[in-house]
């Protein structure tokens, strides 16, 4: 799944920008998300993450919100086939603007939340991710 | 009837030390071998010693662990053949003599008669018979043949498939109250697997009425290696209930006393105790509670060692000061808020605690903060107190 996610337009489109930075497993933050895309927006860096589960909603959602502690945007993105119990839950989604997506067979991302740009809600794991991860694009 | 707070003692037990001192969070402490090695515990001031219970550790007696060989009463040291039942059995004399010397001259509060850690749940009079055997008889005869008046605690080691049978515990209360010349229990409970908060209403509800039984039997009693779940079992009259920093002397597990071939060392995350929830948080929580609707201190308590972590600045890391003694700090305000009270009094105010901290978590839930299942035990720590409380008469 996450090797699909790595190649989707859709996904890359999410930093449109150039140079652009596609890490998987990034530890030593606050948890492990399973990829994060990182690009240069008007000089500043710009980091979305991803939780990719299969189904378990709740538990993506979870990992999903922790790391907002040092990225911009993070997302929860299932099985297409499985992701109706989240739809059902879209509301704690927006509560936490934590953004939710599915991925069909063919490979299609489907959006049901895009959250919004937020600062890192930990401005010293922020900082952390920000010294480490952007000077290395 | 009011109880006393023990800091339970372990790695960087200064801190602990300094709390008292400082900021008076505790009563006394449990002195830990495994953390401090004999010319140290020798070392502390009369007035800390006078208040102190000692626990001897010798729950695994094919082990001695590093600061441990320090001591010349663990049976490892005394066999060097190594561990066997039969020799050790012999030598039980010699340990019981010197682990009693070492406890007299140190003049701590109270003579501690170590027993052995069982795994599981063996049949109950094996149970004893061993525990006779090796220890209590031993140092009973030893205690008699020096005429020492100390007050005796006999320490016990329950595992959770203990504790939960009523039949087995009434044979184990049989047996404590007809142990002569023991004024009390320091016990210690092993739930496994557990979280770091027990969310066990059967376990929790079977050691309130462990405990309570002992109150009964005019026992004192020391529950060791506590966790935030202290508040709760303020409710069965206890004597004594103990705090502790790190998770290995908040929850009791009998590995810590096993020598491990790989030492992983796992760095703990940076966490806050959050007195409004009775649970530790990740800091990055904290940090976005701080940003939303949580803006009022007593939320997270009020110390000068919480508004040095709340600071942006801050920097600190579970290895730092501040944590710990926040924690000692705000649990000990709590458990010295429900000992003023007593029974019936005391369980509602522990009920408004929880209730209060299940209220925390619903704030958290609503402002979109994802804490997991953090909140869980505290249905389980409800039903266990209003279940202890229908037998106790209390109206629920």
């Amino acid at each position: 799944m996450v090797e699909t996610i790595k190649t989707s337009t859709y996904i890359q489109d999410l930093v449109n920008t150039e140079p652009q930075l596609i890490r998987d497993e990034v530890k030593g933050y606050f948890g492990v998300p399973d990829l994060v895309v990182v690009g240069i927006e008007n000089g500043k860096p710009i980091a979305i993450a991803f939780e990719a589960k299969l189904s378990n909603w709740r538990r993506a959602h979870f990992q999903a919100f922790r790391y907002k502690a040092f990225v911009n945007k993070s997302y929860v993105i299932m099985d297409d086939d499985f992701v109706n119990p989240a739809l059902l839950q879209k509301d704690r989604f927006e509560k936490s603007n934590v953004g939710l997506l599915s991925i069909d067979h063919s490979g299609d991302v489907h959006c049901h939340y895009d959250p919004y740009f937020e600062t890192p809600y930990s401005p010293r794991l922020g900082a952390k991710f920000n010294d480490q991860i952007t000077n290395t694009i | 009837m009011t109880f006393e707070i023990y800091h339970q003692l372990g790695h960087r037990d200064v801190w602990s030390l300094q709390s008292i001192d400082e900021d008076q969070t505790g009563d006394g402490v449990i002195i830990s071998p495994r953390s401090r090695s004999m010319p140290r515990v020798e070392k502390l001031g009369d007035s800390i010693k006078r208040k102190a219970i000692f626990d001897p550790q010798i729950l695994n007696p094919k082990v001695v662990l590093k600061n441990m060989e320090s001591y010349d009463f663990y049976p490892g040291c005394i066999l060097p053949a190594g561990f066997d039942t039969d020799e050790y059995i012999v030598d039980s004399t010699l340990i019981a003599e010197r682990c009693i010397d070492f406890q007299v001259r140190n003049n701590f509060r109270f003579l501690v008669i170590p027993t052995r850690f069982y795994q599981g749940m063996p049949p109950v009079d094996e149970f004893i018979e061993n525990q006779n055997q090796q220890s209590i008889t031993p140092f009973l005869s030893t205690v008699k043949k020096l005429g020492l008046k100390k007050e005796m605690i006999l320490q016990l080691f329950l595992t959770g498939h203990m504790i939960k049978n009523k039949e087995y515990t009434d044979n184990l209360l049989n047996w404590i109250t007809g142990i002569e010349g023991i004024s009390g229990i320091y016990l210690v409970t092993e739930l496994h697997p557990r979280q770091k908060q027990i969310r066990d209403a059967e376990f929790l509800l079977s050691l309130l009425n462990f405990t309570n039984s002992l109150y009964k039997n005019k026992m004192k009693t020391i529950l060791g290696y506590l966790n935030s779940e202290s508040l709760l079992l303020s409710i069965a009259n206890p004597s004594i209930l103990t705090i502790g920093s790190y998770g290995n002397v908040r929850i009791f597990h009998h590995s810590m006393f096993e020598i491990s071939e790989k030492d992983l060392i796992q760095i703990p995350n940076l966490q806050i105790y959050v007195p409004t929830l009775i649970d530790w948080l990740d800091y990055p929580y904290i940090e976005i509670m701080k940003r939303k609707t949580f803006k009022s201190p007593i939320f997270f308590g009020d110390n000068k060692y919480l508004t040095k972590m709340l600071n942006p600045g801050y920097r600190g890391t579970a290895h730092n000061i501040e944590p710990h003694k926040h924690y000692y700090i705000e649990m000990s305000k709590q458990l010295r808020q429900i000992r003023t009270v007593e029974n019936q009094n005391r369980y509602q105010e522990v009920c408004k605690i929880i209730e209060s901290a299940k209220q925390g978590f619903s704030q958290l839930d609503e402002a979109g903060i994802d804490v997991g299942d953090k909140g869980a035990f505290l249905p389980h720590w409800l039903t266990a107190a209003k279940q202890f409380a229908e037998v106790q008469g209390w109206g629920v």
